[in-house]
């Protein structure tokens, strides 16, 4: 208790409440907040084992993951991508579409090394998002989804060189299945 | 928790309960759940509203397990932060500040002597407690926290997030409020009187 004054009004305030603490004290909480609570507990864990990624730490871990797949896949983009076949603006690059583009197939979306593509290698299926416009400069013409960005897919062989890029087909498109409209 | 960890640290408890451990999670509560809840009951006026803000407060914690610093502030210090948030958010929606129930003005006397000024103890400590309610809550809180609940006056400060000369002012401000209450002229006919008069 703080009593710091000498004030006779104030001291009968302050024994009062010491009173009041003293009554206070024997308070009981009713013993069915406990059964809630602990109901609570159970069903925020039996979510969370089912459901990994509902834990902040794991979409903290998702999320550096991915940021780190896509700065790998944007360095291997950038490397394999010969100097003499980077586009400028007069020239768009002569991309090859090796299935129409629309395909559902492994061979489906744009060729970025030709030989490299053409040996049996294992692939990784990377994800990142980038600008549209970088990816007109391959003849690929996307709709962006915001701030002017495209999620696209890259192939990546087991040597670190992206064989193939595509387009996320976007789920809400039943008729335009990939997005992609190929430059002629 | 193994078996008779009870008197393992808050922090222990803490780190058990983050990887899941029912038992520690169990046991903070039952260290805990009396200060949050008389502190909601204090705050709101309101048995029901001090439920529902100790289920939140712990649900906050629940939630915010991984994320709580016990280097920052002790844990009982993060509750309080918790709990007057919660029932500050409930009180703001519900408008409802001097709801007194019934709970609240009744209390088992304190002592045993003469009817008369027993009657009288307990009507001061129900008029203490409506003036109490009547405090702006920035006033309510500190009262509640250093007078009630003894916790020192850096840890209030902490809890109200203000400086500690801010929670003495608030402090003496609001004694200084209680007192101008009960020197205000009592009713001549209260039912002390009468009770004393009766026994006399």
């Amino acid at each position: 208790m703080n009593t710091d004054h000498g004030d006779p009004s104030l001291h009968h305030v302050d024994r009062l409440l010491e009173a009041m603490a003293a009554e206070d004290a024997r308070v009981e909480p009713p013993a069915r907040l406990q059964v809630v609570v602990m109901q609570m507990w159970d069903d925020t864990w039996r979510r969370r084992q089912s459901s990994p990624l509902s834990d902040a730490s794991a979409w903290r871990g998702a999320w550096w993951f991915a940021a780190t797949a896509a700065a790998v896949a944007a360095m291997v983009l950038s490397l394999a991508l010969p100097q003499s076949a980077r586009p400028t603006k007069s020239e768009p690059a002569h991309a090859v579409n090796l299935q129409g583009g629309a395909g559902g197939g492994p061979g489906e979306g744009i060729l970025l090394v030709a030989d490299a593509a053409l040996e049996p290698t294992a692939m990784t299926v990377v994800r990142v998002r980038m600008r549209a416009s970088v990816l007109a400069t391959l003849g690929m013409r996307v709709g962006p989804d915001q701030d002017d960005t495209v999620t696209v897919e890259v192939l990546v062989g087991e040597d670190g060189v992206a064989r193939r890029i595509r387009p996320v087909r976007p789920l809400s498109d039943p008729a335009n299945p990939t997005g992609v409209k190929y430059q002629r | 928790m193994a078996s008779g960890d009870f008197d393992a640290s808050d922090v222990e408890l803490l780190q058990w309960a983050r990887d899941g451990d029912r038992d520690a999670f169990a046991e903070i509560y039952r260290r805990y759940h009396q200060v949050v809840f008389r502190f909601a009951r204090t705050m709101s006026g309101s048995a029901s509203i001090a439920e529902d803000a100790s289920q939140e407060t712990f649900a906050v914690l629940m939630r915010d397990l991984a994320r709580y610093e016990p280097q920052r502030a002790r844990l009982s210090t993060y509750l309080y932060g918790v709990v007057r948030n919660v029932t500050r958010e409930r009180l703001r929606k519900e408008r409802r500040f001097v709801d007194l129930d019934s709970a609240n003005v009744s209390g088992e006397p304190a002592s045993h002597d003469d009817p008369g000024s027993v009657l009288a103890h307990a009507q001061a400590l129900a008029k203490l407690r409506q003036v109490i309610a009547a405090l702006p809550s920035r006033y309510r809180e500190v009262v509640i926290l250093c007078e009630l609940h003894e916790v020192s006056y850096a840890d209030a400060a902490a809890i109200v997030n203000a400086p500690v000369g801010t929670v003495r002012s608030r402090l003496h401000r609001a004694k200084k409020i209680m007192a101008q209450q009960f020197q205000k002229p009592r009713r001549a006919t209260s039912v002390a009187t009468a009770v004393s008069r009766c026994l006399a």
